[in-house]
C-alpha cells in the first residue's frame, strides 16, 4: 500500500505516467526498486521524470499519509483493486490511488447532478427533484459537494434515503465549503466521499476541474441542472462528452445569464432534460457496467419502477380533488402563487382558501414554494 | 425636636412614603443629607439655599441635617427639594402651618423659588392614598396627572410663597380652571381598511390579537410589514381602567407623560430601532429605568428587522415574555417593571430579502443561518409566522372595495377576549389562549371528530413535537373563539395549520 501512495505522490508523474510505469513494472514496489536505466527504458519516461522518481525514493511521506488516513478513518483504494470500477478505468487515465470515506460500493456508479454554486430556485428544484427520484430508484447521486446545486442534490438524496457519492477537490479531512460539515457527515454515513488527494490537502482552484473529471468518470449520465457561461459544471459536461456519457440539460430562459451554459450544452447536442424519469430510463450503459462488474444491483430492478411518470400533465391534474381544489390546481399549473394571487385567479375568498390549501398541503397535492407561495406537487 | 415633612419615593413603578426629617444644630454652617439619596438629592442643597433666599426667607447659618427615612432604601429624583426646603422653614420657625390636616409634598425647586414639575407623580399619589394621606401638594404643571387618583385633595402651586400663604392659612386654594380628568381616547389615525388584498393575513392578525399570540411577519423590503404593524393597536380591545393606570404609571416614572395628557387610554405601540441596546429594550441604566418592553406594557412591541437585533438583546426578551414582568438589577438599584406586551416582529425571509423571486440567489444554508439569528426559544414564542405579500398597485387604487374595518375587527377580538376571560377566570397569570399550559390545553381544547382527524393526519405527516402540536391547538382554539364555537372544528384546525409559514418553509430547506 505504501508503494501505491508513494507512486501517486511523485512530482510530475501523472495518471498517464503511472499507468505506463505499472504496465512495465507490474507493481509500484517494482517501480520503487527500479534502477535508472530500467526507468528510462519505459516509453514516455524521460530523464526529468526518472530523476524525479529516483530523488523521491523515500517512503517517509507515504507512511505519513497512511498514518493520517488511518487516524481520520480514510480508506485507500488502489488501481488494481477489484473494487475499482471498470468503467472508470476505461474512461480515462484513472488515478492510481483514491481516498474514500464511507462505503465504497461497486454499484455506486450512478447519475451525476452538477451545477452552479449560486443557483436560482429553478435550478434548485431540478436538482432536488432529480436527486430524490434517483434515490427512490436506488441510483446513487454523484456530485461535488460544492455550494448550490451540488449541495442540494446531495441533501435531497440523503433525505430520500439514497446513496450519495461526493467527489472533493481537497483531502477528505478538509471540508470546503466549511458550512457543509454536517452534509459531509451525512454523506459518509449514508454513502461515500471520494478524493484523489491525500488527507490534509487544501482545496485549490486547479483541483476542481480534476475533481470534475472523476465525477464524470463515475457517472453514466450527467445532469447539468443550471450553469452559467463559465460554470465549472460545463467542465464536467465536457469530460462527460469525451467519455461518452450522456449529458442532460434543462432549458433555461434565453434572457438571463443564469442558464446560459445549459442552453449552450443543448445547442451542442446535449439531451433535453424534461423529467427525472429520463435519468433512470433503461439503456445499455448502466446495465453493461453492472454486468461487467458481475454484480446484481438494485439499480437494474429499480429502473423499471422509475418509468412511471409524475402526474404533471394538465389533464391528469385537473381530475384530482373536489371542485375548489381543481380550481386551485388549475391556477397553480401556470406558476407558483401566493394565497392572494390564488384568490384572484380562482375567485375563491382568501379565508376559504386558507382551509382548502391546508387540506391540500396535507394531502400532498400542493407544497410550499419560497416566498409564501404554493406550487403543485 | 426635628421637623418632619411627608414626601414620597419611587421604587420601580410603585411609590412609598418617605419622612423628610430636618434638624438644625449649632455648629459650622453646612447641609448634610442622609438616607441613601442619589446625585439629584445631594445637589438639592444648592437649589434649596437659593430658593429659600429668593423666596424672601433666610437660610439658617447652622449645621443642618436632613434625613430621608426609611434610611435604608435608595432614593432618587429631584422631587424631594420642596419637602426639604419646607422642613428647613418649619425648623427655623420662619413658617407655621395653621392647617390641621396632614400633607405630603412633591416638587422640584428652581433657584428663584418656583416649583417645577417632576416624574412619577401618579404612583406617588397612589402611594399617598394607600398610606392614608388625603392631601398632596404637587407642582401645578403636574396637577392633572395627580388628579387621576380619585378621592384625593390635590393642591398645585407655582412657587414656594404661594404654597406658604396657603399653609399659613393666609389664602385659600384656588384650583385651576378647566381640568378634564377623563379625556376620551383620541381616535386612531390609521385603519385596517387601508390594507387591501390581504384578507388571509388579516385573519391571522386578528387571531394573534384575539388570543394574545405573538406575531412574526415575513416579507420582502417594502411590502407593508410596518404599515400592518402600526394598525395592530387599532384592533386590540380598549384598556380597562386598571390597565390604563398601570401604563400611565410606567410612563410617569419614565418621565414620558407630557403634562396635560392625563390618563393614557390608547394601548401603547413601541417600535425601537434594531440598533437599540439591551438596556434600552428591557430597561436599565444608572437608575434602572423602564425600557421599551415596559413602555409597551399592555400594548404592542414592534421589532422591525428583528434579525438585525443582536442575539443577546433578543434573548433578553425571553424571560419578560414568559413572566410579563422584568426585573432589572443594577449595583445601586433593583427594580421590577411590568412588561406584558404583544410582540409583533418583522423580518426579511433571507439575507437579500427577495426569497422566492428570481432576484434571490441566497443559498439554503445562508437563509437558514440568517433565520437562526433569532434563537429557537424566541421563535418558538411566535405562534403565528406569516408571509406578507407585496400590496399591488391595482389594489391600492381600487377605492370601490371596502376592506376590513378596524372597528369591526376589534369587535370580533373583544368578543373572543370575553370568552377567554370567562374561561380563565380565577386562574392566576393566564388571560388568553396563548398562555395556556399543557393541562389547560387538555381541558379547553376539545376537538370534534373531523378536526381531530385532520390534526392527526397533519401530525402523522410532519411528525410534530408535543410543543408544536400544542401550539396548533392553541391557535385553533382562538380561531374557534372568534366564531364563538365551543369545540374546535375542522376549519379551525386547518387554519391553524397554515399559521406557521416560517417553520413550514424551514422544513423544506435543503440543508442537513
Amino acid at each position: 500500500m505504501e508503494y501505491w501512495v508513494w507512486l501517486s505522490q511523485i512530482k510530475g508523474v501523472g495518471a498517464r505516467s503511472q499507468r505506463k510505469l505499472l504496465e512495465n513494472f507490474m507493481t509500484p514496489r517494482a517501480v520503487y526498486e527500479a534502477s535508472e536505466e530500467e526507468l528510462r527504458k519505459v516509453p514516455g519516461i524521460g530523464n526529468v521524470l526518472s530523476d524525479n522518481i529516483l530523488s523521491a525514493r523515500s517512503l517517509a511521506d507515504a507512511y505519513d499519509v497512511l498514518e493520517k488516513a488511518r487516524q481520520k478513518g480514510i480508506n485507500i483504494l488502489t488501481y488494481n483493486d477489484s473494487m475499482y470500477p471498470k468503467c472508470v478505468k476505461t474512461a480515462f487515465d484513472a488515478p492510481a490511488v483514491l481516498y474514500y470515506k464511507g462505503k465504497f460500493n461497486q454499484d455506486m456508479v450512478g447519475v451525476a447532478i452538477v451545477g452552479s454554486r449560486r443557483c436560482s430556485e429553478y435550478g434548485k428544484r431540478i436538482a432536488v427533484e432529480a436527486a430524490g427520484h434517483l434515490a427512490n430508484n436506488g441510483v446513487s447521486v454523484i456530485s461535488g459537494m460544492a455550494k448550490g446545486v451540488d449541495g442540494y442534490a446531495h441533501v435531497s438524496c440523503i433525505k430520500s434515503g439514497g446513496f450519495p457519492v461526493a467527489f472533493l477537490g481537497s483531502g477528505l479531512d478538509v471540508i470546503y465549503p466549511k458550512e457543509h460539515q454536517p452534509l459531509m457527515e451525512g454523506i459518509v454515513a449514508q454513502g461515500v466521499a471520494i478524493s484523489e488527494y491525500p488527507p490534509g490537502t487544501k482545496a485549490r482552484p486547479e483541483y476542481f476541474p480534476q475533481r470534475n473529471r472523476l465525477i464524470s468518470a463515475f457517472s453514466c449520465k450527467i445532469l447539468v441542472a443550471e450553469a452559467g457561461e463559465n460554470s465549472g459544471a460545463l467542465i464536467t459536461a465536457e469530460y462527460g462528452k469525451k467519455m461518452g456519457r450522456e449529458v442532460f440539460a434543462p432549458p433555461h430562459s434565453i434572457y438571463g445569464s443564469q442558464g446560459k451554459g445549459c442552453n449552450q450544452l443543448l445547442q451542442q447536442g446535449a439531451t433535453l432534460y424534461m423529467a427525472p424519469e429520463q435519468l433512470t430510463k433503461q439503456d445499455g450503459m448502466i446495465e453493461e457496467h453492472h454486468r461487467s462488474m458481475g454484480s446484481h444491483s438494485n439499480l437494474i430492478s429499480g429502473l423499471g419502477a422509475g418509468t412511471s411518470t409524475g402526474g404533471k400533465e394538465p389533464t391528469r391534474v385537473l381530475h384530482r380533488g373536489n371542485a375548489e381544489e381543481r380550481l386551485v390546481l388549475k391556477a397553480l399549473l401556470e406558476s407558483p402563487k401566493t394565497i392572494g394571487e390564488l384568490g384572484t385567479a380562482t375567485g375563491i375568498g382568501q379565508i376559504a382558501l386558507i382551509e382548502t390549501l391546508a387540506k391540500m398541503e396535507i394531502d400532498e397535492m400542493i407544497e410550499r414554494y419560497p416566498g409564501g407561495r404554493f406550487i403543485m406537487k | 425636636m426635628a421637623s418632619i415633612v411627608k414626601s414620597l419615593g419611587i421604587e420601580g413603578v410603585e411609590g412609598y412614603l418617605v419622612d423628610v426629617e430636618i434638624k438644625t444644630i449649632f455648629g459650622q454652617p453646612m447641609v448634610s443629607i442622609v438616607g441613601l439619596g442619589d446625585m439629584a438629592i445631594k445637589e438639592a442643597k444648592e437649589r434649596i439655599v437659593a430658593a429659600i433666599n429668593d423666596g424672601g426667607y433666610t437660610f439658617p447659618e447652622m449645621k443642618i441635617v436632613i434625613n430621608l427615612a426609611p434610611s435604608d432604601m435608595k432614593k432618587g429624583g429631584s422631587h424631594f427639594d420642596l419637602p426639604m426646603a419646607l422642613g428647613i422653614l418649619l425648623e427655623t420657625g420662619q413658617l407655621k402651618i395653621r392647617r390641621r390636616e396632614s400633607y405630603a409634598y412633591i416638587g422640584e425647586l428652581s433657584l428663584n423659588a418656583k416649583i417645577r414639575s417632576c416624574n412619577g407623580i401618579l404612583p406617588m399619589v397612589i402611594a399617598a392614598k394607600k398610606a392614608g394621606i388625603k392631601n398632596v401638594i404637587v407642582p401645578r404643571t403636574n396637577i392633572k396627572e395627580a388628579l387621576l387618583v380619585g378621592e384625593m385633595n390635590i393642591f398645585g402651586f407655582d412657587c414656594i410663597q404661594e404654597m406658604a400663604a396657603f399653609l399659613e392659612g393666609k389664602s385659600e386654594y384656588e384650583p385651576p380652571k378647566k381640568i378634564e380628568v377623563q379625556s376620551s381616547p383620541s381616535p386612531h389615525t390609521v385603519d385596517f381598511k387601508d390594507v387591501r388584498g390581504q384578507d388571509a393575513l388579516i385573519a391571522y392578525i386578528v387571531v394573534a390579537a384575539a388570543g394574545g399570540h405573538n406575531l412574526l411577519m415575513l416579507g420582502a423590503p417594502g411590502c407593508g410589514k410596518s404599515m400592518i404593524a402600526k394598525r395592530i393597536p387599532t384592533i386590540l380591545p380598549g384598556m380597562t381602567e386598571g390597565e390604563a393606570l398601570e401604563v400611565t404609571k410606567i410612563y410617569s416614572v419614565a418621565g414620558m407623560l407630557s403634562g396635560n395628557n392625563g390618563l393614557i387610554q390608547q394601548r401603547p405601540f413601541r417600535a425601537p430601532h434594531h440598533n437599540a441596546s439591551t438596556n434600552a429594550l428591557i430597561g436599565g441604566g444608572n437608575n434602572a429605568t423602564p425600557g421599551e418592553i415596559s413602555l409597551a406594557h399592555n400594548g404592542v412591541l414592534f421589532l422591525d428587522e428583528i434579525a438585525e437585533f443582536t442575539k443577546r438583546t433578543l434573548d433578553s426578551l425571553r424571560q419578560p415574555m414568559e413572566d410579563g414582568v422584568v426585573t432589572i438589577s443594577r449595583v445601586r438599584y433593583t427594580n421590577s417593571y411590568p412588561a406584558s406586551f404583544m410582540l409583533v416582529a418583522a423580518m426579511n425571509p433571507c439575507p437579500c430579502g427577495h426569497y422566492g423571486s428570481s432576484k434571490c440567489k441566497c443559498s439554503d444554508y445562508e437563509i437558514l443561518k440568517y433565520r437562526q439569528r433569532i434563537s429557537g426559544p424566541l421563535l418558538d414564542r411566535m405562534d403565528i409566522q406569516k408571509y406578507v405579500q407585496p400590496v399591488r398597485f391595482q389594489e391600492l387604487s381600487n377605492q370601490a372595495e371596502e376592506g376590513n374595518r378596524s372597528e369591526d375587527l376589534r369587535e370580533r377580538v373583544e368578543k373572543a377576549r370575553d370568552i377567554q376571560k370567562k374561561r380563565f377566570n380565577g386562574i392566576d397569570s393566564i388571560n388568553c389562549n396563548a398562555q395556556m399550559t399543557g393541562n389547560l390545553i387538555k381541558e379547553h381544547c376539545q376537538l370534534d371528530k373531523p378536526g381531530q382527524d385532520l390534526l392527526q393526519k397533519a401530525h402523522d405527516r410532519y411528525e410534530y413535537s408535543a410543543r408544536s402540536y400544542h401550539k396548533y391547538l392553541k391557535i385553533a382554539r382562538t380561531f374557534a373563539d372568534l366564531d364563538g364555537a365551543k369545540t374546535i372544528r375542522e376549519t379551525d384546525v386547518a387554519k391553524a395549520l397554515m399559521a406557521r409559514d416560517l417553520e413550514q418553509e424551514n422544513m423544506g430547506l435543503m440543508v442537513l
